[in-house]
């Protein structure tokens, strides 16, 4: 079978398992949201993209190898037209996410040349120091921004607004920059990029999309999750400089990379402590069910099933080739027959 | 009646003919438990490896191979038996195959390469799929180590390349 063939049998199989583990997620957050944090819960949602990328006879809820090939011989001559949707797809997604992100700098505008404030840049050492990081990354004052965010993946830099930043109190920029510095110490700009990569190459995929918002919303939660902890006693203040940003500001408080993020779902999650009974075990049976399910490592193929050829559609040539095409169809034969 | 010189002579020959030599030495090779992995080839991809057992013993001592396996082919249980000796008036080794895959009786024939360490040996089989008969099959024992064998089947008919269509790795059992 060809590179192409198997790429795309892969993409079209993988959608059922992980249209599965997806709804699996879906209904175990909501309970999990109670007595789990923001962290774990994100890694069900990494859990469904694992599922996405990696080859479809993978973990429990898997695709047999005769299937896919099966998907990949009935893809047939339409397989080229499908292959180039897609290819033009993935393209065009890349390319939308690209574009999207120069508007939003242009619309940013530019930073002022001049340099920081000494106040802001000692604010921001001291939130640096306090989450460990070994220096402040680099800080930008955009007169348009719509809100405090983190822009660039091999050197991320802070993004704040200019006019939010001349009414600012000094807890409430503390409390940002404790956020946007965060997400740099936990590489959310790398996850994110890995996330869109993925959400590209799956753009036909509501999965795809479902869970890139989900990650998007939980990175944004576990942050606050981080600073409310680094805060401790003083994170009821950080609800009210949340609340404070989403009134001061166009749009609710920017997330990650400019989306705007769940300001309900945050407040929410600051607010309510979590019962943290029984939280390890639940979230890691839960976590352990669905990374099974997407994939712990290949499965065993079934007793009596025909291994998977990985070149059904290929032209036999001479006698033991089609002895082997034949033989492997005779034994898939008797495999359904004894079912 | 042959005269006391064409006896002397045809003695002589019954003697150099009917008695095992220094090519039935290559035989004792073959002989023991080996676990064997099989892999089957089509435009330069393999099947993943499937596992057996293969015993060689002697069928007749010094003369006579006998080798029986089992295993899997497509996950389908399978087994054979082969064989082999060395023709002294033929001066080639012959091996004869039966399995499980079919009802025919293959036969090859050929001979060790000048450094003694590959046999290949040529035969014909008939194909019930096509009607064909008398295609040109290659089987090759690559003896590797003292308890390491390969051993290959070449479609001949396939051309001048890619003509390896199975290949079994033997491993002497432990």
């Amino acid at each position: 079978m060809s590179l192409l063939a198997t790429w795309i049998s892969h993409l079209l199989t993988a959608a059922i398992p992980s249209a599965a583990i997806a709804g699996l997620a879906l209904v175990a957050e909501p309970v999990l949201a109670r007595c789990t944090s923001p962290r774990l819960r994100a890694a069900l949602w990494w859990a469904v993209l694992l599922r996405l990328a990696l080859p479809a006879q993978w973990g429990l809820l898997s695709v047999s190898g005769a299937t896919e090939s099966a998907a990949a011989r009935e893809t047939g001559s339409g397989g080229t037209v499908v292959a180039l949707l897609w290819l033009l797809g993935s393209l065009f997604m890349m390319a939308l996410a690209l574009g999207q992100h120069r508007a939003l700098l242009q619309r940013w505008g530019r930073a002022d040349p001049g340099p920081l404030a000494d106040s802001l840049r000692a604010v921001a050492l001291s939130a640096a120091r306090t989450l460990g990081l070994r220096s402040s990354p680099h800080l930008e004052v955009l007169p348009g921004a719509a809100g405090p965010a983190v822009l660039g993946f091999l050197r991320p830099r802070v993004i704040l607004p200019g006019p939010w930043l001349q009414r600012a109190s000094a807890e409430e920029l503390r409390h940002v920059l404790l956020h946007e510095l965060t997400h740099i110490r936990r590489r959310d700009p790398w996850a994110h990029m890995v996330v869109l990569v993925i959400r590209s190459l799956w753009w036909f995929n509501p999965v795809a999309w479902i869970a890139t918002k989900r990650l998007a919303t939980l990175r944004e939660l576990a942050c606050d999750a981080a600073v409310a902890r680094v805060l401790g006693e003083q994170s009821p203040a950080y609800r009210r400089t949340l609340l404070a940003l989403s009134q001061r500001l166009v749009m609710a408080p920017i997330g990650f990379l400019g989306r705007p993020s769940p300001l309900i779902e945050r407040l929410e999650a600051l607010r309510a402590p979590r019962d943290r009974r029984g939280q390890t075990w639940l979230a890691g049976l839960s976590l352990v069910g669905l990374l099974a399910c997407s994939g712990g490592g290949p499965a065993e193929p079934s007793p009596g099933s025909p291994p998977p050829l990985p070149f059904l559609d290929a032209d036999p040539q001479g006698c033991f080739q089609k002895r082997m095409l034949v033989f492997h169809l005779l034994a898939e034969e008797a495999l359904q027959s004894r079912r | 009646m042959p005269s006391p010189q064409d006896m002397a002579a045809m003695m002589e020959k019954a003697k150099k003919f009917t008695q095992p030599g220094d090519a039935h030495k290559l035989l004792e090779k073959m002989l023991g438990k080996w676990d064997y992995e099989m892999r089957m080839f089509m435009g330069g991809q393999a099947t993943p490896p499937e596992k057996g057992t293969s015993e060689t013993t002697w069928l007749m001592d010094g003369r006579w191979i006998r080798t029986s396996w089992s295993g899997t082919m497509m996950r389908m249980p399978t087994q054979g038996f082969m064989l082999m000796g060395y023709d002294n008036f033929k001066m080639s080794y012959v091996v004869t195959m039966v399995s499980s895959m079919d009802t025919a009786m293959n036969h090859a024939e050929g001979d060790l390469t000048q450094d003694g360490k590959t046999l290949i040996v040529y035969g014909t089989l008939d194909e019930y799929l096509t009607g064909e008969h008398d295609k040109m099959v290659k089987y090759v024992w690559r003896f590797e180590s003292a308890d390491r064998v390969v051993f290959e089947v070449h479609d001949l008919p396939i051309g001048e390349a890619g003509t390896k269509v199975v290949e079994v790795a033997y491993t002497r059992a432990k």
